[in-house]
């Protein structure tokens, strides 16, 4: 489905060149990191406190894969928010624009490069639990199912502030409205229950439910792979980065 | 090599250009020339694809711009007015990426990069960060950026704008070096000396229209003009402007009758494509190939009259360029 040929690989090394290069990657990574750490020790003594049950070692791992899923929302921004605004205004756009290279393969280019610094986050986070699998005995199944569900969410976060970037040539007003969107889509599993069954109200909470990016990694966290999760965060990023393709393609009409 | 058939772009209800034709050869380097606002600016972008038209069609080496977009655009390299550069990244990577997605083969990409540098004077540069470049170095490398994919038809828009004088005779000298046999360059300015230091043909644009196509000889000088209205015929060489006195009827028909004097008229502020002189003169326009300088001033004498003034007769391109541009928008 999609593949990274040879001009959107540029695109893609370039993106992640200029990440390192600038020092917006290591502005992201570290303090993702050392809030993590942070969460983590927070977690670690809480339930050590509690006095350790059999599922702590699990329980632990559930509850970081949570916080990171919050932390990323607040990272990603980072990521996306020059992409196309910052290019639209130094005028690097028109470059890309008059090459022989298709709109799509901009958008993957970026959008991978992206990804593939969080992957990267992620990565970096393995310490943990490695350190709760030598200490504890947690499940192995929620971790890895986790990581997955976590690297599909920070992609809904990505592709969501592409689509941001590429309407705006602000990248502060990109980076915001893509904060302020990504912390909805948290906050929206939140609302509180329906009084009755079949009212109106009801329905709209289960769609809004539905659509919170955090309340499918519940069941990732806890070793379940839903059809309708992945379907979900799937259907979000192709979605996204259509939109993006058009959004972007569409300075060319104006 | 370039085509533009009809271009129209409007702006909502603004109209950017009306009606732009014009056929650009390979081999040939053609100033786009007009004051600011004249549509320069989008006329590249629409032959460059950052842009599309809103009628009428256009093509670069045989490809269609809006249906062959992608062959198009491999065929063109464009440096936009402001470079389009990324200036955390050093020379050498920029170019690298511009040539991989201008579709330059992989193995072809580092003869590519070292070609563009040495044209473009940038081999010392070659590892610097382009953000930390001077504004003269970064247009080099934006020079680079463009011919990189060896495009048959290079588009350059003010390539010497915001530059010091010693930049900016650099920079001219290197738009003259990427004339090639099998490529046409087309760039555009506001400064008709710069067109006519790089190019042998000038297109004038005024108020979104092509107002004149003008070809040069090497000295800079106009031979032929085509304007949009059938323009009044250029003064032959060899033609003279005379002052003397007394400015009269009698000594108007004395210089008539000079052998080789084809016209005389008084030569009028008027006129669109002619001399205008500050005192009464007259234009004596000379059958081509003749010199009537020494009969002019035989005339004169002999009539017991003074000669003032006997110079050459040849409109200058800026009096041209100002008539064309001033006049529509009087």
């Amino acid at each position: 489905m999609r593949r990274l040929t040879g001009p959107s690989l540029a695109v893609c090394k370039r993106e992640i060149y200029s990440y390192f290069v600038s020092p917006v990657a290591y502005f992201t990574i570290v303090p993702f990191l050392l809030l993590c750490g942070f969460f983590f020790y927070i977690t670690f003594n809480y339930l050590s406190q509690r006095g350790g049950s059999e599922t702590a070692a699990t329980d632990l791992m559930v509850f970081a894969i949570q916080t990171m899923s919050v932390l990323l929302t607040l990272a990603s921004p980072l990521l996306t928010m020059r992409s196309f605004a910052e290019e639209r205004r130094a005028g690097s756009m028109e470059l890309l624009a008059t090459s022989p290279i298709r709109e799509r393969d901009i958008v993957l280019g970026k959008f991978f490069a992206s990804w593939f610094l969080v992957g990267a986050m992620l990565l970096a986070t393995a310490p943990y639990p490695l350190f709760v699998q030598r200490y504890g005995n947690p499940d192995v199944a929620p971790i890895l199912v986790g990581y997955l569900g976590l690297a599909l969410l920070g992609g809904c976060l990505l592709a969501l502030g592409l689509l941001i970037s590429s309407l705006s040539s602000n990248q502060i007003v990109a980076g915001v409205s893509t904060l302020g969107a990504g912390l909805f889509l948290w906050m929206i599993q939140s609302l509180p229950p329906a009084a009755g069954t079949a009212t109106l109200y009801g329905t709209l909470r289960e769609i809004a439910v539905y659509m919170s990016l955090q309340q499918h990694l519940t069941g990732f966290s806890q070793g379940v792979v839903a059809v309708k999760s992945l379907v979900y965060y799937l259907s979000f990023i192709s979605v996204c980065l259509y939109l993006t393709t058009v959004s972007s393609a569409s300075f060319r009409w104006k | 090599m370039i085509e533009a058939e009809g271009l129209t772009k409007r702006y909502g209800s603004y109209l950017g250009i009306e009606e732009v034709s014009f056929k650009i050869e390979a081999g040939e380097a053609v100033g786009l020339l007009g004051p600011n606002g004249a549509g320069k600016t989008t006329t590249l972008r629409i032959l460059t694809c950052a842009m599309s038209a809103t009628s009428g069609r256009a093509s670069v080496a045989g490809y269609d711009l809006f249906k062959e977009s992608m062959q198009a655009r491999r065929h063109i390299g464009y440096l936009p007015e402001t470079p389009p550069l990324y200036p955390e990244m050093t020379v050498a990577a920029y170019l690298r990426f511009a040539a991989s997605i201008k579709g330059v083969e992989p193995r072809r990409i580092a003869g590519r990069i070292d070609d563009a540098v040495e044209l473009c004077g940038l081999e010392e540069m070659r590892k610097r960060v382009v953000g930390h470049l001077s504004k003269g170095y970064r247009q080099r490398v934006g020079i680079a950026q463009a011919l990189i994919h060896e495009p048959k038809a290079v588009v350059l828009d003010e390539p010497t704008s915001g530059l010091d004088p010693a930049q900016i005779v650099e920079i001219r000298g290197l738009v003259q070096r990427l004339g090639h046999q099998d490529r046409a360059v087309l760039l555009t300015t506001h400064i008709l000396a710069e067109a006519q230091a790089s190019c042998g043909r000038l297109l004038v644009i005024n108020r979104g229209r092509i107002a004149a196509d003008i070809r040069l000889n090497a000295a800079g000088e106009a031979v032929s003009i085509q304007t949009e209205k059938n323009a009044p015929p250029l003064l032959s060489e060899g033609s003279v402007v005379v002052a003397a006195r007394p400015f009269d009827e009698a000594m108007e028909a004395r210089l008539r009758q000079i052998p080789g004097a084809v016209s005389v008229r008084r030569a009028s502020k008027e006129s669109a494509l002619e001399i205008q002189e500050e005192e009464p003169a007259w234009l004596v326009e000379a059958e081509p190939g003749t010199d009537i300088r020494g009969a002019c001033a035989a005339t004169v004498v002999e009539a017991g009259g003074e000669l003032l003034k006997l110079a050459p007769a040849r409109p200058s391109l800026e009096r041209i360029f100002l008539n064309l541009t001033q006049q529509e928008a009087a």
